[in-house]
């Protein structure tokens, strides 16, 4: 009984104290202290010290002697560490390590070859094209499947990685115009449920190689026109500076 | 008993204002799918958010640093969504966290098999030759590197508070002075580079901002939006990655201590990287006060590609604020929307 009613009496009395008022007239008195001139001084000051401190060579010096003994401490304890795994006869990091690098260059090569195939698909429309008729209609419920399945509609997931082109092959395949246009086909065949038809439009309207005939004249016409709609552009960002821009096209020309 | 503790309970929720507890942080909101995985790396797609008007997809590079939702930063304050709205259509190619796997990557694998891969699938999924790379910091300095290997993947390239030149004055450049700094000794005792020693050197670019960001949330705490875009900021600049130690390395010693890239002797995977390739259009993105990037290590690059459509704009921000910026939907963005779209097929 006793306690219950001291209890009440405590709990009143704390749900009438308001720490975070307190709290408020604390840091308002401070935060108004911060905007006087006094403080902002001490602050400028206090900027430029420590400015001067991290760029202070001899503080650079010993923050890298530190550094550095850190970590080789650090490798030591990993020696440690890895010795006795061995010692336990279990995998150590580097096991792992290789392991993954054993994956990595499976993986390159089967990249490779995928890359090899397709090759092999574009240097051959014509004779393909009877025998893709068949597959592709195999393909299209095979994709359809996991579109539902998957939000990836826009773009068929691919779980095996296309690499880069091998420069040296890729770049006849690319520069020759007659053998790049059926290869675009070819994807679009792939997708062609799930693909715009605009889309489709728009790409064989596309030009093949776009820069290969006149690469200069091309960037010359459109770095007059930069300079030309430099001005427009840069006219939002005259709020702030622009001219950069100018001078940029400018010492180009 | 049970009183007394609801009392203490109270009273210490008290103790947060309403105004600072505010909603969560809503960062990375504009629509999109994840079109493709490799290794650690996840393509996202963000399609146009009403009728497509540019053929040339986007691609935007982020840095291997923090991670890539700061271009997706919140509703109203989002790059991507400011493209997207403008009817591009725009991937991101996100770096994932690297693990034991990613240990022996170097930059070539980032570069040639994870970046060139995205662009390749890019490529075959919207039957275009070519996409629009536009790169953020050091996602800028892999689309220049990508583009000076591959140029003829590259419709245009757009670089956002990159650097070029590292013998400008920098303090970031200071602190990797070959004399100052064993990047070798570092990725050989930890690997990928540990998120408390990127996160405790990029704090001491500005030591006292630490402080000052508190009397600022104070400050403004009553302010339309303030407190929800402050928590947003925190929320990203403290979700660090680990950086891939080889990719780490190499980054370091090439561009940093050598600057190789601007000398154009830097190797990927035996390939020189000539920024005299890049005959696309180029844009440079700069910042005024920018306390990582100097404007003049940028600027380098109107000298160093070999197009004539090279195209420099500054603004009156700071590195992060050309991504997360309140001026970005009015003044920042819509320069570089419109630079993109005249020069998309």
């Amino acid at each position: 009984m006793n306690t219950e009613s001291n209890g009440d009496q405590l709990s009143g009395a704390m749900s009438n104290f308001n720490p975070f008022a307190q709290w408020m007239k604390g840091i308002n008195g401070l935060t108004a202290g911060a905007q006087s001139p006094v403080f902002k001084e001490w602050e400028r000051w206090l900027t430029g010290q420590m400015d001067r401190l991290i760029r202070n060579e001899l503080f650079l010096g010993q923050m890298s002697k530190s550094l550095e003994s850190s970590f080789m401490l650090k490798q030591q304890v990993d020696r440690w560490v890895d010795s006795s795994i061995k010692a336990m006869r279990l995998p150590g990091l580097k096991d792992i390590e290789d392991l993954h690098g054993r994956l990595d260059s499976l993986e390159r090569r089967i990249d490779r070859l995928t890359d090899a195939v397709e090759g092999l698909e574009r240097r051959v429309p014509k004779a393909a094209e009877p025998a893709k008729a068949a597959p592709a209609k195999k393909a299209a419920p095979a994709k359809k499947a996991p579109t539902k399945a998957a939000p990836a509609e826009v773009i068929p997931p691919e779980t095996v990685t296309a690499l880069e082109d091998e420069p040296a092959k890729a770049a006849p395949a690319k520069r020759t115009p007659a053998k790049r246009a059926p290869a675009k086909k070819a994807p679009a065949k792939k997708a062609p449920a799930k693909k715009a038809p605009a889309k489709n439009a728009a790409s064989d309207a596309l030009p093949t190689s776009r820069r290969a005939p006149s690469k200069a004249s091309a960037s010359k016409t459109s770095a007059k026109a930069t300079a030309s709609k430099a001005a427009p552009a840069a006219k939002p960002a005259e709020q702030t500076t622009s001219p950069t821009t100018v001078e940029g096209s400018a010492a180009k020309e | 008993m049970l009183k007394i503790a609801e009392a203490v309970r109270e009273a210490a929720s008290r103790i947060v204002p309403a105004e600072l507890r505010g909603p969560e942080a809503s960062t990375g909101r504009t629509p999109h799918e994840v079109v493709r995985t490799h290794g650690p790396t996840r393509l996202l797609y963000y399609p146009p958010a009403g009728e497509r008007q540019h053929k040339t997809p986007v691609l935007f590079i982020y840095s291997l640093i923090n991670k890539y939702y700061i271009l997706d930063f919140m509703p109203g304050r989002s790059i991507i969504e400011h493209f997207t709205q403008q009817g591009h259509a725009c991937y991101v190619i996100d770096w994932g966290v690297p693990g034991v796997a990613e240990a022996r990557k170097t930059l070539a694998d980032y570069l040639l098999t994870y970046l060139g891969g995205a662009i390749k699938h890019i490529c075959r999924a919207e039957q275009v030759d070519a996409v629009t790379l536009f790169g953020y910091c050091m996602g800028g300095m892999m689309g220049l590197m990508y583009t000076a290997l591959r140029p003829e993947r590259v419709q245009a390239l757009a670089t956002l508070a990159t650097p070029v030149d590292f013998e400008v004055e920098g303090l970031l450049n200071t602190w990797t002075r070959t004399d100052l700094f064993n990047v070798d000794a570092l990725v050989d005792a930890y690997g990928h580079i540990p998120t408390w020693l990127l996160e405790a050197g990029f704090r001491m670019l500005s030591p006292l901002s630490n402080l000052t960001k508190w009397r600022d949330l104070w400050q403004n705490r009553e302010r339309d939006g303030f407190v929800e875009t402050w928590r947003a900021m925190e929320t990203w600049s403290s979700d660090n990655v680990p950086f891939p130690g080889e990719v780490y390395r190499q980054y370091i010693r090439d561009c940093y201590q050598h600057n190789l890239l601007m000398k154009g002797e830097m190797m990927i995977d035996g390939e020189r990287v000539d920024l005299q390739r890049i005959t696309c259009p180029v844009l440079s993105v700069l910042a005024e006060r920018d306390h990582i990037v100097p404007v003049e290590s940028g600027e380098k690059i109107v000298d160093l590609v070999g197009t004539e459509d090279v195209t420099v704009m500054t603004f009156k921000t700071g590195h992060i604020g050309l991504s997360t910026s309140g001026k970005g939907p009015t003044v920042i963005w819509p320069p570089m929307s419109r630079w993109v779209a005249e020069r998309s097929a």
